[in-house]
Protein backbone atom coordinates (compact mmCIF):
# COMPACT_ATOMS: atom_id res chain seq x y z
CA UNK A 1 0.00 0.00 0.00
CA UNK A 2 1.27 3.38 -0.89
CA UNK A 3 2.30 5.99 1.95
CA UNK A 4 -0.34 8.50 2.23
CA UNK A 5 1.57 12.08 2.09
CA UNK A 6 0.97 14.79 4.38
CA UNK A 7 -0.37 18.07 2.57
CA UNK A 8 2.99 19.63 3.07
CA UNK A 9 5.10 16.45 1.93
CA UNK A 10 2.33 16.51 -1.25
CA UNK A 11 3.21 20.36 -2.09
CA UNK A 12 6.78 19.60 -1.75
CA UNK A 13 6.81 16.80 -4.02
CA UNK A 14 5.22 18.37 -6.59
CA UNK A 15 6.94 21.55 -5.99
CA UNK A 16 10.45 19.38 -7.15
CA UNK A 17 8.87 17.94 -10.07
CA UNK A 18 7.97 14.70 -8.19
CA UNK A 19 5.15 12.36 -8.06
CA UNK A 20 3.45 12.56 -4.57
CA UNK A 21 1.03 10.60 -3.56
CA UNK A 22 -1.79 12.29 -5.24
CA UNK A 23 -2.16 15.91 -7.32
CA UNK A 24 -2.29 18.44 -4.30
CA UNK A 25 -6.03 20.82 -4.29
CA UNK A 26 -5.94 24.47 -3.47
CA UNK A 27 -8.26 26.64 -2.58
CA UNK A 28 -7.66 29.80 -1.23
CA UNK A 29 -4.90 30.89 -3.25
CA UNK A 30 -4.89 34.70 -4.52
CA UNK A 31 -6.04 33.11 -7.53
CA UNK A 32 -8.24 30.16 -6.64
CA UNK A 33 -10.14 32.20 -3.93
CA UNK A 34 -14.07 32.52 -3.60
CA UNK A 35 -15.63 34.92 -4.00
CA UNK A 36 -17.97 36.12 -1.13
CA UNK A 37 -21.18 35.08 -2.18
CA UNK A 38 -19.88 31.78 -3.04
CA UNK A 39 -18.59 31.77 0.60
CA UNK A 40 -21.50 32.16 2.14
CA UNK A 41 -23.08 29.72 0.32
CA UNK A 42 -20.63 27.19 1.10
CA UNK A 43 -20.67 27.97 4.19
CA UNK A 44 -24.64 27.64 4.98
CA UNK A 45 -24.06 24.37 2.99
CA UNK A 46 -21.40 23.05 5.51
CA UNK A 47 -23.16 24.18 8.60
CA UNK A 48 -20.32 26.12 9.97
CA UNK A 49 -21.52 28.71 12.58
CA UNK A 50 -19.98 31.71 13.36
CA UNK A 51 -18.35 34.21 11.58
CA UNK A 52 -14.96 35.23 10.29
CA UNK A 53 -13.79 38.85 9.94
CA UNK A 54 -12.88 40.11 6.36
CA UNK A 55 -9.14 40.42 5.59
CA UNK A 56 -9.56 42.96 3.51
CA UNK A 57 -12.44 45.21 1.63
CA UNK A 58 -12.79 46.36 -1.64
CA UNK A 59 -12.15 42.86 -3.32
CA UNK A 60 -14.44 40.16 -4.58
CA UNK A 61 -13.06 38.00 -2.13
CA UNK A 62 -12.65 39.13 1.17
CA UNK A 63 -12.84 36.62 3.68
CA UNK A 64 -10.81 33.53 4.55
CA UNK A 65 -11.97 30.93 6.17
CA UNK A 66 -9.97 27.58 6.48
CA UNK A 67 -12.86 25.94 8.31
CA UNK A 68 -14.78 25.99 4.34
CA UNK A 69 -11.74 25.07 2.57
CA UNK A 70 -10.94 22.27 4.42
CA UNK A 71 -14.28 20.80 4.25
CA UNK A 72 -13.39 21.24 0.45
CA UNK A 73 -10.85 19.34 1.26
CA UNK A 74 -7.81 21.70 0.29
CA UNK A 75 -4.07 21.10 0.75
CA UNK A 76 -3.09 24.93 1.77
CA UNK A 77 -3.45 26.96 4.08
CA UNK A 78 -2.15 30.50 3.19
CA UNK A 79 -0.65 33.66 5.39
CA UNK A 80 -1.54 37.46 4.06
CA UNK A 81 -1.08 40.87 4.88
CA UNK A 82 -4.46 42.25 6.08
CA UNK A 83 -5.69 45.69 5.09
CA UNK A 84 -3.74 49.21 6.64
CA UNK A 85 -5.95 49.71 10.23
CA UNK A 86 -4.89 53.11 10.04
CA UNK A 87 -6.18 54.24 6.54
CA UNK A 88 -9.76 55.90 6.06
CA UNK A 89 -10.60 55.64 2.58
CA UNK A 90 -12.40 58.45 1.49
CA UNK A 91 -15.65 58.03 -0.43
CA UNK A 92 -17.50 59.80 -3.56
CA UNK A 93 -20.53 61.41 -4.22
CA UNK A 94 -20.88 58.35 -6.64
CA UNK A 95 -20.95 55.42 -3.92
CA UNK A 96 -16.89 55.34 -4.53
CA UNK A 97 -14.27 54.97 -2.30
CA UNK A 98 -10.50 55.66 -2.64
CA UNK A 99 -8.17 52.94 -1.95
CA UNK A 100 -4.67 53.18 -0.82
CA UNK A 101 -3.29 53.38 -4.31
CA UNK A 102 -5.57 56.58 -4.37
CA UNK A 103 -7.66 55.09 -7.23
CA UNK A 104 -11.69 55.33 -6.93
CA UNK A 105 -13.52 51.71 -6.55
CA UNK A 106 -17.09 51.46 -7.36
CA UNK A 107 -18.99 47.94 -6.50
CA UNK A 108 -20.53 47.84 -10.21
CA UNK A 109 -22.96 44.14 -9.97
CA UNK A 110 -21.12 41.97 -7.80
CA UNK A 111 -17.52 43.09 -8.82
CA UNK A 112 -15.49 46.29 -7.41
CA UNK A 113 -14.29 48.15 -10.10
CA UNK A 114 -11.41 50.70 -10.69
CA UNK A 115 -13.12 53.86 -12.06
CA UNK A 116 -10.71 56.68 -12.19
CA UNK A 117 -6.74 56.86 -12.91
CA UNK A 118 -5.07 59.65 -10.57
CA UNK A 119 -2.44 59.32 -12.94
CA UNK A 120 -3.50 59.71 -16.02
CA UNK A 121 -2.19 63.62 -16.87
CA UNK A 122 0.73 63.23 -14.60
CA UNK A 123 3.88 64.19 -15.75
CA UNK A 124 7.43 62.41 -14.78
CA UNK A 125 7.98 65.00 -11.73
CA UNK A 126 4.37 63.94 -10.81
CA UNK A 127 5.86 60.71 -9.82
CA UNK A 128 8.17 62.06 -7.02
CA UNK A 129 5.67 63.59 -5.44
CA UNK A 130 2.31 61.41 -5.60
CA UNK A 131 1.36 59.42 -2.33
CA UNK A 132 2.26 56.21 -3.22
CA UNK A 133 0.84 53.10 0.15
CA UNK A 134 2.99 53.08 2.63
CA UNK A 135 3.27 49.49 3.36
CA UNK A 136 5.49 49.73 6.71
CA UNK A 137 2.42 51.44 8.09
CA UNK A 138 -1.05 50.59 9.33
CA UNK A 139 -0.32 47.35 11.32
CA UNK A 140 -0.55 45.07 8.04
CA UNK A 141 1.07 41.95 9.85
CA UNK A 142 -1.33 41.84 13.04
CA UNK A 143 -2.01 38.18 13.88
CA UNK A 144 0.54 36.88 11.12
CA UNK A 145 3.36 35.78 13.76
CA UNK A 146 0.40 33.83 15.34
CA UNK A 147 -0.68 32.32 12.72
CA UNK A 148 2.38 31.23 11.00
CA UNK A 149 3.65 29.98 14.36
CA UNK A 150 0.38 27.65 14.36
CA UNK A 151 0.23 26.31 10.91
CA UNK A 152 3.45 25.53 10.52
CA UNK A 153 4.32 24.12 13.93
CA UNK A 154 0.99 22.73 14.86
CA UNK A 155 -0.19 21.30 12.02
CA UNK A 156 0.86 19.64 8.55
CA UNK A 157 -0.74 21.84 6.05
CA UNK A 158 1.51 23.44 2.98
CA UNK A 159 1.58 26.76 3.33
CA UNK A 160 1.80 29.59 1.20
CA UNK A 161 1.52 33.33 1.29
CA UNK A 162 -1.42 35.33 -0.28
CA UNK A 163 -0.39 38.06 -2.46
CA UNK A 164 0.19 41.25 -0.89
CA UNK A 165 -0.58 43.62 -3.61
CA UNK A 166 -1.09 43.66 -7.55
CA UNK A 167 1.55 44.00 -9.87
CA UNK A 168 3.32 46.26 -12.22
CA UNK A 169 1.04 46.16 -15.32
CA UNK A 170 -2.42 45.84 -12.95
CA UNK A 171 -0.95 49.12 -11.21
CA UNK A 172 0.19 50.79 -13.70
CA UNK A 173 -3.50 51.14 -15.90
CA UNK A 174 -5.15 51.49 -12.47
CA UNK A 175 -3.10 54.55 -12.24
CA UNK A 176 -2.86 55.79 -15.49
CA UNK A 177 -5.59 54.19 -17.42
CA UNK A 178 -5.31 51.46 -19.25
CA UNK A 179 -5.35 53.13 -23.20
CA UNK A 180 -2.63 55.59 -21.58
CA UNK A 181 -0.46 53.42 -20.01
CA UNK A 182 -0.55 50.67 -23.29
CA UNK A 183 0.59 53.92 -25.04
CA UNK A 184 3.11 55.01 -22.74
CA UNK A 185 4.85 52.06 -23.80
CA UNK A 186 5.52 53.33 -27.43
CA UNK A 187 5.16 57.41 -26.74
CA UNK A 188 6.47 57.65 -23.17
CA UNK A 189 9.08 55.36 -22.41
CA UNK A 190 10.52 57.08 -20.04
CA UNK A 191 7.46 57.65 -17.94
CA UNK A 192 6.60 54.26 -17.60
CA UNK A 193 10.34 53.30 -16.61
CA UNK A 194 9.72 56.05 -13.79
CA UNK A 195 6.16 54.42 -12.92
CA UNK A 196 7.69 50.56 -12.70
CA UNK A 197 10.58 51.85 -10.35
CA UNK A 198 7.84 53.43 -7.93
CA UNK A 199 5.71 50.66 -8.01
CA UNK A 200 8.39 48.25 -7.80
CA UNK A 201 9.53 50.06 -4.46
CA UNK A 202 5.94 49.92 -2.72
CA UNK A 203 6.26 45.92 -3.57
CA UNK A 204 9.62 45.57 -2.00
CA UNK A 205 8.42 47.58 1.15
CA UNK A 206 4.66 44.92 1.14
CA UNK A 207 6.61 41.82 0.45
CA UNK A 208 9.73 42.77 3.41
CA UNK A 209 6.70 43.46 5.58
CA UNK A 210 4.85 39.74 4.91
CA UNK A 211 8.38 38.03 4.40
CA UNK A 212 10.40 39.35 7.87
CA UNK A 213 7.95 37.13 9.44
CA UNK A 214 6.77 34.45 7.86
CA UNK A 215 9.66 33.93 4.87
CA UNK A 216 11.00 30.75 5.84
CA UNK A 217 8.67 29.06 6.67
CA UNK A 218 6.52 29.65 3.44
CA UNK A 219 6.52 26.81 0.25
CA UNK A 220 5.20 29.11 -1.84
CA UNK A 221 5.26 32.88 -2.42
CA UNK A 222 2.70 34.39 -4.25
CA UNK A 223 2.71 37.45 -6.66
CA UNK A 224 0.26 38.51 -8.94
CA UNK A 225 -0.04 40.46 -12.25
CA UNK A 226 -2.80 39.71 -15.32
CA UNK A 227 -0.69 40.34 -18.39
CA UNK A 228 -3.00 38.58 -20.98
CA UNK A 229 -6.33 38.61 -22.25
CA UNK A 230 -8.70 36.20 -24.15
CA UNK A 231 -6.47 35.82 -27.29
CA UNK A 232 -2.85 37.69 -26.55
CA UNK A 233 -0.78 39.06 -24.17
CA UNK A 234 -1.36 42.94 -23.80
CA UNK A 235 1.49 43.46 -24.56
CA UNK A 236 4.55 42.56 -27.22
CA UNK A 237 7.35 39.93 -25.28
CA UNK A 238 9.64 42.66 -26.34
CA UNK A 239 7.65 45.20 -24.54
CA UNK A 240 7.58 42.68 -21.77
CA UNK A 241 11.67 42.33 -21.71
CA UNK A 242 11.79 46.10 -21.74
CA UNK A 243 8.97 47.36 -19.25
CA UNK A 244 8.27 44.99 -17.10
CA UNK A 245 11.00 42.28 -16.78
CA UNK A 246 13.89 44.13 -15.18
CA UNK A 247 11.62 45.20 -12.00
CA UNK A 248 10.14 41.61 -11.93
CA UNK A 249 13.69 40.40 -11.51
CA UNK A 250 14.66 42.62 -8.62
CA UNK A 251 11.22 41.91 -7.24
CA UNK A 252 11.90 37.98 -7.68
CA UNK A 253 15.92 38.35 -6.12
CA UNK A 254 14.22 39.91 -3.23
CA UNK A 255 11.67 37.50 -2.69
CA UNK A 256 14.13 34.83 -2.75
CA UNK A 257 16.84 36.63 0.00
CA UNK A 258 14.07 36.86 2.16
CA UNK A 259 12.73 33.31 1.52
CA UNK A 260 15.16 31.21 -0.28
CA UNK A 261 13.28 27.82 0.18
CA UNK A 262 10.19 28.77 -1.19
CA UNK A 263 8.97 28.79 -5.33
CA UNK A 264 7.63 32.19 -6.51
CA UNK A 265 4.27 31.90 -7.69
CA UNK A 266 2.53 34.17 -10.16
CA UNK A 267 -0.87 34.44 -11.15
CA UNK A 268 -1.50 36.12 -14.21
CA UNK A 269 -4.79 35.14 -16.29
CA UNK A 270 -5.19 34.87 -20.30
CA UNK A 271 -3.37 33.87 -23.05
CA UNK A 272 0.11 34.29 -21.30
CA UNK A 273 1.95 31.62 -23.16
CA UNK A 274 3.90 34.04 -25.59
CA UNK A 275 5.18 35.43 -22.12
CA UNK A 276 6.14 32.42 -20.06
CA UNK A 277 10.13 32.17 -21.60
CA UNK A 278 10.68 35.24 -19.98
CA UNK A 279 8.32 35.01 -16.88
CA UNK A 280 10.96 31.71 -16.13
CA UNK A 281 14.21 33.77 -16.92
CA UNK A 282 12.90 36.74 -14.51
CA UNK A 283 12.78 34.24 -11.73
CA UNK A 284 8.76 32.78 -11.57
CA UNK A 285 8.43 29.00 -10.58
CA UNK A 286 5.11 28.53 -10.36
CA UNK A 287 2.42 30.08 -13.04
CA UNK A 288 -1.66 30.62 -11.93
CA UNK A 289 -4.43 30.08 -13.18
CA UNK A 290 -3.52 28.60 -16.46
CA UNK A 291 -6.96 29.40 -17.81
CA UNK A 292 -7.24 26.18 -20.52
CA UNK A 293 -10.19 28.13 -22.88
CA UNK A 294 -7.90 31.12 -24.07
CA UNK A 295 -5.74 31.37 -27.00
CA UNK A 296 -2.79 29.25 -27.14
CA UNK A 297 -3.27 27.84 -23.35
CA UNK A 298 -3.46 23.96 -24.58
CA UNK A 299 -2.68 22.08 -21.64
CA UNK A 300 -0.94 19.36 -22.78
CA UNK A 301 1.08 21.76 -24.85
CA UNK A 302 2.24 23.88 -22.09
CA UNK A 303 3.75 20.84 -20.41
CA UNK A 304 5.00 19.68 -22.67
CA UNK A 305 7.01 22.95 -23.93
CA UNK A 306 7.77 24.38 -20.25
CA UNK A 307 6.68 21.52 -17.82
CA UNK A 308 10.30 20.72 -16.88
CA UNK A 309 10.85 24.97 -16.02
CA UNK A 310 7.67 25.81 -14.29
CA UNK A 311 4.73 23.95 -12.04
CA UNK A 312 1.07 24.52 -13.46
CA UNK A 313 -1.38 25.86 -10.77
CA UNK A 314 -4.66 26.30 -11.30
CA UNK A 315 -6.07 24.73 -14.76
CA UNK A 316 -9.70 24.02 -14.18
CA UNK A 317 -12.16 26.19 -16.29
CA UNK A 318 -14.04 28.63 -15.42
CA UNK A 319 -15.68 29.91 -18.22
CA UNK A 320 -17.62 27.36 -19.56
CA UNK A 321 -16.55 23.82 -17.61
CA UNK A 322 -17.14 24.59 -13.74
CA UNK A 323 -20.26 26.27 -14.15
CA UNK A 324 -21.57 23.09 -16.37
CA UNK A 325 -23.63 19.82 -15.76
CA UNK A 326 -21.69 17.18 -13.09
CA UNK A 327 -20.47 15.68 -16.42
CA UNK A 328 -18.58 18.31 -17.71
CA UNK A 329 -16.88 19.32 -14.42
CA UNK A 330 -15.71 15.71 -14.35
CA UNK A 331 -14.32 15.64 -18.40
CA UNK A 332 -12.49 18.96 -17.28
CA UNK A 333 -10.91 17.50 -14.00
CA UNK A 334 -10.03 14.06 -16.09
CA UNK A 335 -8.46 16.76 -18.72
CA UNK A 336 -5.99 18.67 -17.15
CA UNK A 337 -4.78 16.09 -14.43
CA UNK A 338 -3.82 13.79 -17.75
CA UNK A 339 -2.43 16.72 -19.46
CA UNK A 340 -1.00 18.47 -16.45
CA UNK A 341 0.07 15.82 -13.64
CA UNK A 342 2.72 13.39 -14.89
CA UNK A 343 5.41 13.69 -13.17
CA UNK A 344 4.12 16.45 -10.29
CA UNK A 345 4.68 19.56 -10.77
CA UNK A 346 0.78 20.58 -11.03
CA UNK A 347 -1.41 21.70 -8.34
CA UNK A 348 -4.91 21.69 -9.44
CA UNK A 349 -7.60 24.44 -8.59
CA UNK A 350 -10.29 26.48 -10.06
CA UNK A 351 -8.97 28.79 -12.83
CA UNK A 352 -9.61 32.00 -11.06
CA UNK A 353 -11.65 33.25 -8.43
CA UNK A 354 -15.14 31.12 -8.15
CA UNK A 355 -17.64 33.46 -9.19
CA UNK A 356 -21.56 33.03 -8.10
CA UNK A 357 -22.84 31.31 -11.63
CA UNK A 358 -20.69 28.59 -10.45
CA UNK A 359 -23.06 26.17 -8.35
CA UNK A 360 -21.16 25.26 -5.01
CA UNK A 361 -22.32 21.66 -5.74
CA UNK A 362 -19.83 21.65 -8.72
CA UNK A 363 -17.43 23.18 -6.49
CA UNK A 364 -17.68 20.09 -4.30
CA UNK A 365 -17.72 17.72 -6.86
CA UNK A 366 -14.52 18.84 -8.25
CA UNK A 367 -12.72 18.20 -5.11
CA UNK A 368 -13.92 15.03 -4.51
CA UNK A 369 -13.05 14.09 -8.20
CA UNK A 370 -9.87 15.34 -8.08
CA UNK A 371 -8.90 13.94 -4.78
CA UNK A 372 -10.47 10.44 -6.93
CA UNK A 373 -8.73 10.89 -10.63
CA UNK A 374 -5.44 12.66 -9.06
CA UNK A 375 -3.98 9.17 -7.80
CA UNK A 376 -0.54 8.67 -8.29
CA UNK A 377 0.66 6.51 -10.37
CA UNK A 378 -1.94 7.78 -12.70
CA UNK A 379 -4.24 5.62 -14.66
CA UNK A 380 -4.20 7.24 -17.96
CA UNK A 381 -6.76 5.03 -19.52
CA UNK A 382 -9.31 6.00 -16.64
CA UNK A 383 -8.62 9.63 -17.65
CA UNK A 384 -9.32 9.75 -21.19
CA UNK B 1 2.40 58.46 -52.17
CA UNK B 2 -0.78 56.72 -50.80
CA UNK B 3 1.74 53.29 -50.15
CA UNK B 4 3.28 55.52 -48.38
CA UNK B 5 0.11 56.49 -46.06
CA UNK B 6 -0.77 53.20 -45.69
CA UNK B 7 2.36 52.04 -44.05
CA UNK B 8 3.01 54.98 -42.35
CA UNK B 9 -0.06 53.85 -40.04
CA UNK B 10 1.85 51.27 -38.87
CA UNK B 11 5.08 52.61 -37.86
CA UNK B 12 3.87 53.83 -34.17
CA UNK B 13 4.04 57.19 -34.43
CA UNK B 14 1.09 59.67 -34.58
CA UNK B 15 3.21 63.03 -35.69
CA UNK B 16 4.71 61.54 -38.53
CA UNK B 17 1.14 59.86 -39.56
CA UNK B 18 0.24 63.68 -39.51
CA UNK B 19 2.89 64.90 -41.44
CA UNK B 20 2.55 62.35 -44.20
CA UNK B 21 -1.32 63.12 -44.57
CA UNK B 22 0.31 66.62 -45.39
CA UNK B 23 2.21 65.11 -47.43
CA UNK B 24 -0.40 63.45 -49.44
CA UNK B 25 -2.22 66.89 -49.70
CA UNK B 26 0.42 68.88 -51.49
CA UNK B 27 1.35 65.78 -53.86
CA UNK B 28 -2.71 66.41 -55.05
CA UNK B 29 -4.07 63.25 -53.58
CA UNK B 30 -7.76 64.26 -52.17
CA UNK B 31 -8.89 63.50 -48.92
CA UNK B 32 -10.93 60.95 -50.08
CA UNK B 33 -8.62 59.16 -51.45
CA UNK B 34 -6.05 59.35 -48.37
CA UNK B 35 -9.07 58.14 -46.36
CA UNK B 36 -10.67 55.21 -48.34
CA UNK B 37 -7.38 54.05 -50.57
CA UNK B 38 -4.23 55.15 -47.14
CA UNK B 39 -5.66 55.05 -44.03
CA UNK B 40 -8.47 52.57 -43.96
CA UNK B 41 -6.62 50.34 -46.00
CA UNK B 42 -4.06 50.88 -43.22
CA UNK B 43 -6.21 50.28 -40.44
CA UNK B 44 -7.53 46.91 -41.99
CA UNK B 45 -3.23 45.71 -42.04
CA UNK B 46 -3.41 46.59 -38.28
CA UNK B 47 -6.43 44.24 -37.59
CA UNK B 48 -5.20 41.71 -39.50
CA UNK B 49 -1.64 41.84 -37.88
CA UNK B 50 -3.67 42.28 -34.39
CA UNK B 51 -5.80 39.18 -35.36
CA UNK B 52 -2.77 37.17 -35.76
CA UNK B 53 -0.75 37.51 -32.83
CA UNK B 54 2.00 39.88 -34.29
CA UNK B 55 1.06 43.16 -32.87
CA UNK B 56 -0.19 43.79 -29.62
CA UNK B 57 -2.82 46.42 -27.90
CA UNK B 58 -0.45 49.43 -27.27
CA UNK B 59 0.67 49.09 -31.31
CA UNK B 60 -3.39 49.09 -32.34
CA UNK B 61 -3.69 52.31 -29.85
CA UNK B 62 -0.98 54.53 -31.07
CA UNK B 63 -1.90 53.40 -34.88
CA UNK B 64 -5.80 54.21 -33.75
CA UNK B 65 -4.59 57.61 -32.55
CA UNK B 66 -2.48 58.35 -35.84
CA UNK B 67 -5.43 57.70 -37.36
CA UNK B 68 -7.83 60.04 -35.38
CA UNK B 69 -5.67 63.13 -35.96
CA UNK B 70 -5.15 62.29 -39.49
CA UNK B 71 -8.98 62.26 -39.84
CA UNK B 72 -9.65 65.33 -37.76
CA UNK B 73 -7.72 67.07 -40.49
CA UNK B 74 -9.39 65.67 -43.41
CA UNK B 75 -12.99 64.99 -42.84
CA UNK B 76 -13.63 68.86 -43.09
CA UNK B 77 -11.73 68.93 -46.66
CA UNK B 78 -14.47 66.34 -47.95
CA UNK B 79 -16.79 67.16 -50.66
CA UNK B 80 -20.11 67.12 -50.35
CA UNK B 81 -21.42 63.45 -50.51
CA UNK B 82 -18.00 61.56 -49.44
CA UNK B 83 -18.80 61.94 -46.02
CA UNK B 84 -21.02 59.36 -46.17
CA UNK B 85 -20.42 56.32 -43.42
CA UNK B 86 -20.54 52.92 -45.19
CA UNK B 87 -23.21 52.57 -42.39
CA UNK B 88 -24.27 53.11 -38.70
CA UNK B 89 -23.05 50.93 -36.06
CA UNK B 90 -24.22 51.16 -31.59
CA UNK B 91 -21.98 49.45 -28.92
CA UNK B 92 -22.66 49.03 -25.55
CA UNK B 93 -20.88 46.84 -22.91
CA UNK B 94 -24.14 45.28 -20.93
CA UNK B 95 -25.19 46.19 -17.49
CA UNK B 96 -23.31 44.94 -14.64
CA UNK B 97 -20.19 45.23 -16.70
CA UNK B 98 -17.72 48.19 -16.84
CA UNK B 99 -15.30 46.14 -18.83
CA UNK B 100 -14.91 48.40 -22.08
CA UNK B 101 -10.88 47.49 -23.59
CA UNK B 102 -12.47 44.91 -25.87
CA UNK B 103 -15.77 47.06 -27.02
CA UNK B 104 -13.53 50.65 -27.45
CA UNK B 105 -10.96 48.66 -29.71
CA UNK B 106 -14.10 47.50 -31.93
CA UNK B 107 -15.13 51.07 -32.05
CA UNK B 108 -11.69 52.69 -33.29
CA UNK B 109 -11.28 49.95 -35.69
CA UNK B 110 -14.68 50.66 -37.21
CA UNK B 111 -14.00 54.28 -37.04
CA UNK B 112 -10.79 53.90 -38.63
CA UNK B 113 -12.67 51.46 -41.56
CA UNK B 114 -15.32 54.32 -41.99
CA UNK B 115 -18.83 53.50 -40.03
CA UNK B 116 -20.36 55.98 -38.06
CA UNK B 117 -19.97 54.71 -34.72
CA UNK B 118 -22.22 55.48 -31.24
CA UNK B 119 -20.22 54.36 -28.20
CA UNK B 120 -22.85 54.27 -25.42
CA UNK B 121 -20.13 53.09 -22.82
CA UNK B 122 -20.26 50.41 -19.93
CA UNK B 123 -23.12 49.09 -17.54
CA UNK B 124 -25.86 50.28 -20.16
CA UNK B 125 -29.57 49.12 -19.53
CA UNK B 126 -31.74 47.70 -22.63
CA UNK B 127 -33.62 50.27 -22.15
CA UNK B 128 -30.79 53.02 -23.14
CA UNK B 129 -30.14 50.30 -25.76
CA UNK B 130 -33.51 50.46 -27.12
CA UNK B 131 -33.68 54.73 -26.84
CA UNK B 132 -30.25 54.65 -28.34
CA UNK B 133 -31.61 52.53 -31.57
CA UNK B 134 -34.72 54.69 -32.02
CA UNK B 135 -32.64 57.69 -31.89
CA UNK B 136 -29.80 56.65 -34.33
CA UNK B 137 -31.35 53.91 -36.56
CA UNK B 138 -28.27 52.00 -36.31
CA UNK B 139 -27.44 48.76 -39.02
CA UNK B 140 -25.69 46.67 -36.50
CA UNK B 141 -25.95 46.97 -32.52
CA UNK B 142 -22.99 45.08 -30.59
CA UNK B 143 -22.96 44.15 -27.32
CA UNK B 144 -20.04 43.27 -25.18
CA UNK B 145 -19.24 41.47 -21.93
CA UNK B 146 -16.22 40.22 -19.78
CA UNK B 147 -18.35 38.20 -17.31
CA UNK B 148 -19.83 34.92 -17.23
CA UNK B 149 -22.17 36.75 -14.52
CA UNK B 150 -22.77 39.79 -16.97
CA UNK B 151 -23.26 37.86 -20.55
CA UNK B 152 -26.39 36.40 -19.60
CA UNK B 153 -27.54 40.11 -20.30
CA UNK B 154 -27.37 39.98 -23.87
CA UNK B 155 -30.29 37.49 -24.18
CA UNK B 156 -32.44 39.68 -21.98
CA UNK B 157 -31.91 42.24 -24.14
CA UNK B 158 -32.44 40.66 -26.92
CA UNK B 159 -35.83 39.42 -26.54
CA UNK B 160 -36.34 43.20 -24.53
CA UNK B 161 -35.67 44.55 -28.22
CA UNK B 162 -37.95 42.03 -29.88
CA UNK B 163 -40.82 42.66 -27.35
CA UNK B 164 -40.59 46.29 -28.27
CA UNK B 165 -40.85 45.77 -32.01
CA UNK B 166 -37.35 46.63 -32.59
CA UNK B 167 -35.05 43.62 -32.67
CA UNK B 168 -36.10 43.11 -36.65
CA UNK B 169 -34.44 46.48 -37.51
CA UNK B 170 -30.87 45.77 -36.57
CA UNK B 171 -28.52 43.31 -36.41
CA UNK B 172 -26.80 42.48 -33.29
CA UNK B 173 -23.48 41.03 -32.38
CA UNK B 174 -22.14 39.93 -29.59
CA UNK B 175 -18.24 39.50 -28.55
CA UNK B 176 -16.76 39.23 -25.06
CA UNK B 177 -13.58 37.10 -23.46
CA UNK B 178 -16.17 34.27 -22.03
CA UNK B 179 -18.54 34.59 -25.15
CA UNK B 180 -17.96 31.68 -27.85
CA UNK B 181 -19.84 31.92 -31.52
CA UNK B 182 -22.11 28.90 -30.51
CA UNK B 183 -23.20 30.57 -27.12
CA UNK B 184 -23.69 33.74 -29.44
CA UNK B 185 -26.19 31.83 -31.54
CA UNK B 186 -27.81 30.03 -29.44
CA UNK B 187 -28.65 33.21 -27.12
CA UNK B 188 -30.04 35.34 -29.79
CA UNK B 189 -27.28 37.29 -31.21
CA UNK B 190 -26.97 37.44 -35.39
CA UNK B 191 -23.12 37.16 -35.44
CA UNK B 192 -20.12 36.49 -32.60
CA UNK B 193 -16.78 38.11 -33.32
CA UNK B 194 -13.58 36.80 -31.63
CA UNK B 195 -11.66 40.46 -31.78
CA UNK B 196 -12.15 44.10 -32.99
CA UNK B 197 -10.78 42.82 -36.25
CA UNK B 198 -12.89 40.09 -36.80
CA UNK B 199 -15.43 42.28 -35.61
CA UNK B 200 -15.02 45.10 -38.73
CA UNK B 201 -15.55 41.96 -40.91
CA UNK B 202 -18.92 41.22 -39.42
CA UNK B 203 -20.62 44.38 -39.38
CA UNK B 204 -18.73 44.65 -43.35
CA UNK B 205 -21.22 41.66 -44.11
CA UNK B 206 -24.02 42.71 -42.41
CA UNK B 207 -23.94 46.27 -43.77
CA UNK B 208 -22.90 45.82 -47.22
Amino acid sequence: MKKVMTPRERVAATLNFEEPDRVPICIGSSGASVNDAVYFQLKEYFQIEGDVEPFRSGHGDNIYDPRVFDKLGGDFRHVFLKSNQDYKAATTEDGGRINEWGVKVIRVGKFNEWMSHPLQYATLEDLDTYAWPKPYEGNRDRDLKADIDYWYKETDFAISTRSPSRGFWDLGIQLRGFDQFAMDMILNKPFVHKMMEKILEVLLAYYDVLLSTVGPYVQIVETQDDLAHQNAPFMSPDAYKEFMMPYRKELNAFIKSKAPQAKIYQHCCGSVRKLIPYMIESGIEVLNPIQPLAKEMDTGKLKRDFGKDIVFFGGIDLQERLAGPPEMVEQEVKERIRDLAPGGGYILSPANVVQPDVPIENLILLCELAREYGQYPLDIEKLK
Amino acid sequence: MINKVIEVLSMNNPELVKSTVEEALEAGLTANQIINEGLVVGMNGIGKRFRAGEIFVPEVLVSAMGMQMALERLKPLLKEGENQAKGKVIFATVQGDIHDIGKNLCCIMLEGAGYDVIDLGTDVSKEVIANAIQEHNPDVVGLSALLTTTMTEMPVIESYLQEVGMRGKIKLVYGGAPITSKWAEDHGADGYSEDAAECVELVAKFVS
